[in-house]
């Protein structure tokens, strides 16, 4: 009685701060003034700049998200589930969408659907110290000599899920007549194929958050990371010409249809989507298109050498001055996030790049850099996954539920025996092997960033609104379960040492 | 761009240069910083324009909370009781003498300076004018070493009130006007006790909250780093989101925190604390890049008044109320009647900068901005001021110790 007693107070505590951090948020936004609607001037008669709605209200917004996050966090890990867990049902609950449902779009809720734009910066951090982190972690040697495993593993596991996922699709999206006017079957199974791309994903941040907060050692735990890590780097490259060639798939299909409109087609199914995207389709020859190969091995020789660069010049800081690591890191993440966008590189490659050059070339900095960025992960993993869990659209879930739930049961069955059948020619032996699955069902920041630029690509399609929908409660899902899943593996791969 | 500038001005050969004199007196202030800045701004060379700033103003709002934390915790009640009473009188003289002065020259000059004055659109700048140029800086190592101890404490104990005095001074007057649908200023007190309520309620939640929060954290410095960055986040943002300044709230929030006795806060303190420079810095650069410096005649009128006022009248009334604590207390040895630290009260406190930011961030307006430029200047001129009369001051006294030789 004493003992369930004293287990229930803590949870009482953290549910009442809750509560009192959210009384305080709907009450500052109920006093909130109302922004003139006229132009503003000063007292010199000199117009005032007014701030974009949303703006303002990013700071509370974030700092809710922090406390409350973390907070649910605790309270997750209190019954046995993952942190990330209570991150991002924290973001869940709190989103926009959620509130839509429970109190109607126009009152207000926790958080604001004009803050999202302001609150996904999170994300470009976020990415750069995931994937910084993710680079600090692999020791070229210890790849080198463990290569089998992670290659066998890598390539088993991503074909089965890649080859199931696309076929599944390409079955279901057949049968959907929208997709029939898109050139057939070959743009269906380009498109299924995209879908089944982002389905690989899995979320380096979801593995490197689990084990940050299990402190998990093991050949699992350092099997799982170069898994994940090298699986990113193959999928950036393969998405983006599968991509490629879905895209201009679609166009083609879509351009033939348009000049020859069969009688069966009807009209509507071959407008694009989105009438302005079409407009300046039109309304411009399109520029020659750049070579695909050109491109990426600009993107990616472009964003290895960035992050080399970055890495020497930590490096330097670090020998040289070493003060305010945590400052610089955080600024230094938004700066490789900033620069990557600048200059068309790829964020991911170059934090990686980043990491690995000073893991691996400075190891005499490693500790420092590596021991700030630990302490460091802890807010910006809160923040990024309570804004994940932001994302996730219940009333969209409600639509494609049938969609989702196939393709969640067929890439959890296909990761489970392409990983198995990986383990067995490799040789890993149990109990990792048989709980290492478990690390590449997680899904989130990369997939989420991927489903975007699925959904951005086809946005003057007609079927780009599904896709998406499909993709991201597919993730929601991954988002909310796999961490779960993964520290129960861990637990009964007996790594856990926290 | 801002980054590289605030890490070279923290890197170690800056700390080296900064043990010179002159420099370390421009640095304490924040000058420097602030020349980087309107080099950097659109008042120079443009490299940084002002609009992906006002963009960044949530992560401005949390610097700003930033300081308040900083401010609001040097009012922990058991070490404020220790104080000796010459220190609260210090404070109360200066803040007597530089309410009405300050008020008083600033309402002369808006009269002139602003077309059509209404009462609810000179609250704000009235304000920050006055708590701008209340206290002094509390840096002293820059004027040379050797100073008695009692009279360093005096100056940094008297100089931290009254920059709360400021910080609460300001965040009132930020509470009690707001603009109407139309865009016309008005005071609301009805829903400035509102906000002073919420703002209240809300310094005393964080406390009881971020205390059993930081024994959830434990000994983790990542977990409480989320904590830290979360409790200073939410405070300031919620000032902001109510128009108001977030270094009222965040400061109150901090005297709270300072008040609750566990090892988890005193760690919070320590982190807050030592990222002292590089946010001064950080903000130095700041008003640099969002100040106007094209001034009319009365606003420089206002500033030489200011210039004037510093030097001439706040060292002699601290040096007044010290030696008068004399006579109270004759037992220990008794003060220096002449030293170069009763000139230090003549030098801007560098918190003006960040009330500044927090002026120009409420509403971007160009009187904000040249307000902020107008301080800047007044700041520099009593940086300069008391650092020649102290040169003279040390090379008369070389000249009487070397007449005075056998």
């Amino acid at each position: 009685m004493s003992h369930s007693r004293a287990a229930l107070h803590p949870a009482i505590h953290i549910l009442l701060a809750i509560a009192a951090l959210v009384g305080f948020v709907l009450v500052a936004a109920l006093f909130q003034s109302t922004r003139p609607a006229v132009e503003a001037v000063d007292a010199l008669g000199n117009p005032v700049i007014s701030y974009p709605p949303g703006l303002v209200s990013t700071t509370t917004a974030v700092g809710l998200l922090l406390l409350g996050g973390w907070l649910l966090g605790q309270l997750a890990a209190k019954v046995g589930f993952s942190k990330i867990t209570g991150y991002l049902v924290f973001g869940m609950i709190a989103s926009p969408n959620i509130g839509a449902l429970l109190v109607g779009p126009d009152a207000p809720w926790i958080l604001a659907e004009n803050q999202r734009p302001y609150l996904t910066l999170i994300n470009d951090l976020a990415i750069a110290l995931i994937a910084l982190t993710a680079g600090g972690k692999i020791n070229l040697r210890e790849v080198r000599e463990s290569i089998r495993f992670v290659s066998l593993i890598l390539a088993f596991e991503f074909t089965l899920v890649l080859t199931v996922v696309t076929a599944l699709l390409s079955v279901m999206l057949a049968q959907n007549p929208v997709f029939a006017e898109y050139g057939g079957l070959l743009t269906v199974i380009l498109v299924a194929a995209v879908i089944g791309l982002v389905s690989t994903t899995n979320s380096p941040a979801v593995v490197i958050a689990v084990l940050s907060e299990t402190k998990a050692q093991g050949p699992m735990a350092s099997t799982s990371i170069a898994v994940t890590v090298c699986k990113d780097l193959l999928l950036i490259i393969v998405f983006a010409v599968v991509l490629a060639l879905a895209t201009s798939a679609a166009q083609d299909a879509r351009a033939a249809a348009l000049e020859d409109p069969s009688p069966d087609v009807p009209a509507a199914a071959l407008a694009p989507a989105d009438p302005a995207a079409a407009a300046a389709e039109t309304a411009a020859p399109p520029p020659e298109p750049e070579p695909v190969w050109i491109k990426l091995a600009k993107q990616i020789g472009g964003s290895m050498v960035g992050g080399v660069f970055i890495g020497v010049a930590l490096a330097w800081y670090l020998r040289k001055t070493g003060a305010h690591l945590p400052i610089v890191l955080t600024l230094g993440s938004f700066a490789i996030a900033l620069i990557s966008a600048e200059l068309g590189l790829k964020t991911l490659i170059v934090g990686l790049a980043a990491g690995l050059t000073v893991a691996n070339r400075y190891q005499d900095q490693k500790p420092n850099l590596f021991g700030a960025v630990e302490d460091l992960s802890v807010p910006v993993y809160v923040l990024f996954f309570a804004v994940a869990g932001a994302k996730i659209d219940p009333a969209l879930l409600a639509e494609v539920w049938i969609f989702v739930l196939a393709l969640v049961t067929l890439r959890t069955l296909a990761v489970w025996a392409g990983t198995a059948i990986g383990c067995k020619l490799s040789g890993l032996e149990k109990p990792a092997a048989t709980w290492i699955w478990t690390a590449f069902v997680p899904q989130a920041g990369i997939s989420l960033a991927l489903a975007t630029v699925v959904a951005e690509q086809f946005q003057s399609f007609a079927f780009s609104e599904k896709i998406y929908a499909i993709l991201l409660s597919s993730i929601a899902v991954h988002e909310l379960v796999g961490p779960v899943l993964f520290k129960k593996g861990l637990q009964r791969a007996g790594e856990v040492r926290a | 761009m801002l980054v590289v500038a605030g890490l070279l001005a923290t890197a170690r050969p800056a700390y080296r240069i900064r043990r010179s004199r002159p420099v370390a007196a421009l640095v304490s202030g924040g000058w420097i910083s602030v020349l980087t800045g309107v080099l950097l701004g659109p008042a120079g060379f443009g490299v940084i324009q002002r609009a992906p700033i006002y963009q960044s103003i949530p992560l401005l709002a949390l610097g700003l909370g930033w300081i308040g934390f900083m401010v609001g915790l040097q009012l922990r009640f058991s070490l404020l009781k220790k104080l000796p009473p010459v220190v609260y009188r210090a404070a109360l003289a200066d803040a007597l003498l530089t309410l009405t002065l300050g008020s008083a020259f600033a309402l002369a000059a808006f009269a002139i300076w602003i077309p059509e004055p209404a009462a609810a659109s000179l609250a704000l700048p009235l304000a920050f004018v006055v708590a701008a140029s209340l206290g002094w800086s509390l840096e002293s190592r820059s004027l040379g070493a050797g100073f008695d101890e009692r009279l360093v404490l005096l100056l940094r104990a008297s100089g931290a009130l009254l920059g709360v005095l400021a910080v609460v001074l300001f965040g009132f007057a930020s509470m009690l006007v707001e603009r109407d649908p139309a865009g016309t200023l008005h005071f609301t007190p009805g829903r400035a006790g509102l906000k002073m309520i919420h703002t209240l309620a809300l310094a005393l939640a964080i406390g009881f909250i971020g205390r059993a929060m930081l024994r959830l954290a434990g000994s983790s410095p990542g977990h409480q780093l989320a904590v830290f960055l979360g409790l200073v986040a939410f405070t300031a943002g919620s000032a902001e989101q109510l128009d108001a300044s977030p270094l009222f709230a965040a400061a109150l929030a901090g005297a709270v925190v300072a008040n609750i006795d566990t090892a988890g806060f005193r760690q919070f303190e320590t982190f807050i604390n030592k990222t002292e420079h590089i946010v001064a810095i950080l903000f130095g650069i700041l008003a640099g890049l969002l100040l106007e410096p094209t001034l009319a005649l009365p606003a420089l009128a206002l500033a030489g008044a200011l210039i004037l006022f510093r030097p001439l009248l706040k060292p002699p009334l601290f040096r007044r109320v010290a030696l008068a604590s004399r006579d109270r207390s004759p037992a220990g040895a008794p003060l220096p009647e002449r030293s170069t630290i009763y000139t230090a009260a003549g030098r801007q406190s560098p918190l003006m900068l960040a009330l500044g930011v927090s002026l120009v961030l409420i509403e971007p307006s160009i009187f904000h901005k040249q307000l902020l430029a107008l301080m800047v200047v007044v700041g520099v001129a009593a940086e300069v001021v008391p650092a020649f009369a102290s040169r003279r001051r040390a090379a008369r006294l070389a000249r009487e110790a070397e007449g005075a030789a056998p």
